[in-house]
Order: C-alpha cells, then structure tokens, then sequence
C-alpha cells in the first residue's frame, strides 16, 4: 500500500513541537558537506582560543595525505563562512598554501545553521558549540575564564528554566559547575575570582610563576596591593606561595565593611560576634571584653538566683541556656575556687562562641545561595577564626 | 505491562463497552491478572461504567498538571482492574500541550507510568473517535492497536481514516512503527453486506480477527442493561453470544501472533 500524500503526515508533524518531533528520534535535520574555498573561510570574532602550532598539524596534514576533517562553518551569506570549528585547521592550511604545497584549496565544510529557539537565540548556540568543541583541548586559566564568562549568562538562561520547570533544585553555581564545567563549584569560584586579577598577576600566572590557587587569592586584595605584591615577588623578597600572600594581605589592615546580611529568621537577637580590624593580634583570654558581654548574656537566662556548686557544674553540659551561676565574690579570694570560677567562665565564654558557629553556617548558606563570593568568603573565615580560638582553648 | 489501545476514527462502533468487558473478561479468565484502564476519551464513559470517583485526579491531571500516576489511579468495582479516568477537563489537556513548547508532547504519559507499570500486566485503554494530544500519549506506549469496526461503509471508512491520519501520520512524524494488530468486527448479522465489508477491508490489507461479535436479538438489550447498571456482560449474561464473542476474541488476542 503506497504511503498517502505527505500533506498528511506534515499536519500532525506542524502541531507538534520541535521538541516532540526531535525527542522521539526523528531523523534530525542534516547538514550537508560543501568543499568551500579556504579564502572564504573567515575565523569567528567570539573565538577566545588561541591556535596552538599550526605548523604542526600542517606537518601531520602532509603525513596524512592532504587529509582534513571537516571543519564547521556557519554561513555569512555574503560570500563567506564564518567558522565554529576549525581554526586550527584553517590556520594549517593558509600555512601549507602559502609555502607552495601542492594541495587544493577548497576545504570540507559541514555548514550548519542554528536556530532561535524559546531558551536561546541562535547567536547562543552559536557560542556553545565555539567552546563546546574546545572542549578536549588543554586551555589556559585565562582561556577558561572567558568561556565561562561567555557561558554563564547563557547557562543561567537554562538554570532559570529548568528551576521554574522543577526540573531541578539547589544553587546557580553548583548547576553551572556540574553541568557547564568540568570543574568543582569550588574550583570555579577560584577561577571567578580570577578576573580581578591585575594583568601583570595574569602575566605571573601565565609564565607559570603563580600558581592558580595563590592568583585567586591575590586577587582578592585591592589593585594597588596586588602591584606591590608582584614587585616583591619580582624581587624575590616574597614567596608565591599562598600562605605567603595571606600573610601579606594580613599584614595590611585591609578595611572591609560590615557585610549587611539579613539575619536568619531564628530564635535570638544576637549581634554576631564582630571581629575586631586587627583580629589575629588580639588573643582571647578568659576575661571577656565589655561590650561583647550584654551581646552574649542575651543568650543565657537566669534560672534560679540560688544556684549551688553541684547544680551549676549540672548545668555546664546543657548548651544553649546557661544559667549565670550565683558566685560568692568572697569565694573569689580562695584560690580553688578562683581556679573553678576561672574555668567556669572560659566555658561560658567557649560556648557562647560555639553558640556562633550555627550562624556562621547560616550565613555561609545564604550567602552561596546568592552567589555573593565577598560574604560567604568572609563568613568563612570568621567560622574558621571562632574554629581556631574554640580549640585553643578547649 | 502490555498495553492495548482500541481505536476507530468513527463513533459509536463500540470501542468503550468492548474495551470495558473486554478487561473484565481477562481478569475473569485470569484471576491474578493486574489490569489498568486508561480511559483516554473526554466523554469519560468508560470511567463510568467503572463507577469512578471524578473528584480524584485524572488523566488530565497527569497530561497537564504532571501528578504521579500513583495519584490518578482509583480502584474498580473490581478488584484486579484499577483505572485512571477521564472527563471533560481533557478536552484543555488535548488544547494547551499543543500550545506547548518546552517539552515533549508524547510521552508524558509514558512517563508518568513508568513508576506503576510493573504493578500491572496489561493496559486497555480506550480512545475517542479523534486525535489528539491525549491519543498521541496513549499510541506512545501502544503494543496492540486494535481497530474496531461495525459493518457499514461510514465504519470501515474511520477505519482506513485511522490507519491513514494516525498510524501513517504518526509514524511519520515521530519516526515511529506502529501498526494495526488487527481489526475486530463488532455488531456482525450474517448478511451480504457485512461480508462484503469484511472482504473490503480485507484487500485493503487489513487484518481481521476470526472472532465477530455478534449481534444476537438480544444482545442490544443486553448491553443497555450492563451499561446502565455499570456492570459487565459477564454479569449481566455469562452465555449470551457477545459474552462468548468477547471470550473468543481474547483468546484469539492472546494465543495469535502479532
């Protein structure tokens, strides 16, 4: 029975979405090969990967017997093709003509089209595929950062749809890095930071004197402190370690402002503990500063005014509500008891900070929520610094 | 799970009370038989003749709302055949997935079985006398469709409308390979114009299943009753002549090659 007229089958396809059609394994659309002059062949503007030895892959040309893969070009419609894929290959063959070889000069072409479509526009995809078939290549540090600066707009585009359809749940940046990067969310932030790096610090990391790890935390510090890093590093008068440069950064008093966060909609009205400009030279001992006391206390309530010794050592393991124990000022001048009301204090103060660390988390949470890398950066450390001090003392 | 879709572009052939006792005559010739019944036609007939809850959630609500299988499937009077139903709201179900452009259109509810399937060893689903989105999900996870007709020329035309719009256009469109398992005859009178119909269909290369279901002069009656009472004919007549045909035909289904 021969197959009725394709009018037919066009109308159920034309009702249908692209989706539909192309997800049920439908032969997708194909794109045909043309032999295109080389000289017609010009590279992409958005192309960010520099062309590695091109005299090399000339060479392996010429082994191969004038072989060449096909490159992927989009037509300009003018004359000219613009490539997506290939550059490396163009740049061989204008090398191996313009030495004489006796090769042809049209090349093979798989010339694609891409299309708008809800999520992206054509110019997009257009980028996707640029970095998506770069893919295997051995990059640069800088070469990764501007993929993911040209990617990430467009990888939010898919984030935020995906994220209204319930298609998926958690943060922007662990969809980016999963799915975009082959990179840990970490590793990411890493390289985000990268781009407030100086171009001499680039220039360091390039020639291989910075490592990655040590650049990204250069390139936290102000402009005028990175210059003066890398002329001591010049100089050999620093290491370009990363503890190195902490240590420099430390050294400056670097003013930060107090982080406006939106406290977590939690049980106390506790003012986070502040670090103090200079919070590394000032060590915790057991007498706790003043203003720092009525911020604490607002924590502990006071049970019971008639607390005896047995009942208050009782209560030193519960966490949260401490009672302030009833001390006889006159116990102080025995110096047991000295001793006791000492230690009994250290632990009032190490739990009020213990108290802090569940905050520092919060804010850490909110702040990797919102992408904000300046807080959850500074949140960090101050959860790392209470860590610090905690175990000093415990 | 096998799933069986019976189909006609024509109305009123019978697809729904051949669907409905056609999945009580398996569980009754099978009693650890697992049957589901998809109603996939907005009149909702089928479901009620399995007395359905329409408050509960429905095939629409998978199409259009994304809720679990799980959630959509209601018990029978009978116990080995759970149903998801249907009504009216299906007709938006079939309007706004056209409309959609984010994701695919024909397997959602391929989709939302996939969790339940494995509780169930056979599908019958029931189809209007149309196409649609709703249509479009059940052919998806169609091994069987089966053609139902009545012996007249307008019958046997939805037949061939079927098999042209539908098998031919969906195939087409999705790169797909369905085909028709066969044709069932139903309403049969030995006469000379059913078996010219039967003939036609024949050298138009359709395949006819040996089993007619007849119209005996009681048969009529018989139905009206099992559909009003929302009972099957095995309840209402075990010995009556459609009881048999449909005994017969489930034979033929199961023991036939496809």
């Amino acid at each position: 029975m021969a197959l009725n007229s394709s009018k037919n089958q066009n109308i159920m396809a034309s009702f249908l979405n692209k989706k539909t059609i192309e997800g049920s394994g439908a032969a997708p659309k194909e794109f045909p090969i043309k032999m295109i002059d080389i000289h017609d062949i010009v590279p992409n503007e958005n192309n960010c990967y520099a062309i590695t030895n091109p005299e090399g892959l000339a060479f392996e040309m010429e082994l191969n017997g004038n072989h060449v893969d096909p490159l992927e070009v989009i037509d300009n419609h003018d004359g000219t093709y613009r490539l997506v894929a290939g550059h490396r290959r163009r740049a061989a063959v204008l090398l191996r003509l313009e030495r004489g070889d006796d090769i042809p000069t049209t090349v093979p072409c798989m010339v694609k089209e891409y299309q708008d479509d809800d999520l992206l526009s054509a110019q997009d995809r257009e980028i996707i595929a640029l970095i998506a078939s770069n893919s295997q290549r051995e990059k640069t540090v800088f070469e990764k950062l501007n993929e993911i600066v040209a990617i990430e707009p467009l990888a939010r585009k898919i984030y935020d749809n995906k994220l209204a359809d319930k298609k998926i749940s958690g943060s922007f940046r662990k969809f980016f890095s999963d799915n975009f990067l082959a990179i840990s969310s970490s590793a990411l932030q890493r390289l985000q930071s990268l781009s407030k790096l100086i171009p001499e610090g680039r220039e360091a990391v390039e020639k291989g004197e910075l490592s990655e790890t040590a650049a990204a935390v250069l390139a936290s510090l102000d402009e005028d402190l990175q210059v003066e890093y890398l002329l001591l590093l010049d100089d050999g008068e620093i290491e370009n370690t990363v503890a190195a440069i902490k240590n420099f950064k430390d050294s400056h008093i670097q003013k930060k402002e107090e982080p406006v966060l939106e406290k977590p909609a939690k049980v106390t009205t506790v003012d986070p503990v502040v670090p103090a400009e200079n919070s590394e030279d000032v060590p915790v001992d057991a007498s706790v500063t003043e203003e720092s006391i009525p911020a604490v206390e607002e924590t502990v309530h006071v049970d019971d005014e008639q607390q005896t010794e047995a009942e208050i050592s009782e209560e030193e393991t519960t966490e949260k509500s401490k009672p302030v124990p009833n001390v006889n000022i006159n116990a102080l001048l025995d110096d047991e008891a000295q001793k006791d009301a000492e230690n009994e204090a250290l632990n009032w103060i190490l739990d009020g900070l213990r108290a802090q660390i569940p905050f520092c988390d919060e804010y850490i949470k909110t702040a990797q929520e919102n992408g904000n890398t300046a807080d959850e950066a500074i949140w960090y450390q101050r959860k790392a610094k209470l860590l610090t001090v905690i175990s000093t003392f415990e | 799970m096998r799933t069986i879709v019976l189909g006609n572009w024509k109305g009123g052939v019978g697809k729904t009370t051949i669907a409905a006792n056609l999945a009580c005559a398996f569980v009754n010739n099978f009693p650890e038989l697992h049957v589901l019944f998809i109603d996939a036609d907005k009149q909702g007939n089928a479901s009620t003749r399995f007395c359905a809850d329409f408050d509960k959630p429905n095939l629409t609500n998978i199409l259009v709302d994304g809720c679990d299988a799980a959630e959509a499937i209601q018990h029978t009077q009978y116990p080995n055949i759970d149903l998801i139903a249907s009504d009216p709201s299906l007709l938006e179900a079939n309007l706004s997935i056209l409309k959609e452009s984010d994701r695919r259109q024909d397997n959602i509810l391929e989709i939302a079985l996939e969790p339940v399937k494995d509780n169930y060893d056979l599908c019958v689903i029931d189809t209007p006398p149309d196409f649609n989105i709703s249509v479009l999900n059940c052919l998806n996870i169609c091994d069987d469709l089966i053609g139902i007709t009545t012996l007249n020329s307008d019958s046997v035309e939805g037949i061939k409308q079927l098999r042209k719009n539908v098998i031919y256009g969906y195939n087409e469109a999705l790169d797909r390979n369905l085909g028709l398992r066969g044709i069932l005859v139903n309403m049969y009178k030995s006469n000379e114009e059913s078996d010219k119909c039967i003939a036609e269909l024949k050298n138009d290369g359709f395949y006819v299943f040996n089993s007619y279901l007849n119209t005996a002069r009681t048969t009529a009656e018989q139905l009206q009753v099992a559909t009003n009472e929302h009972k099957s004919i095995f309840e209402i007549s075990p010995r009556s002549s459609f009881a048999r045909g449909i005994n017969n035909f489930l034979l033929e289904l199961i023991g036939g090659e496809k």
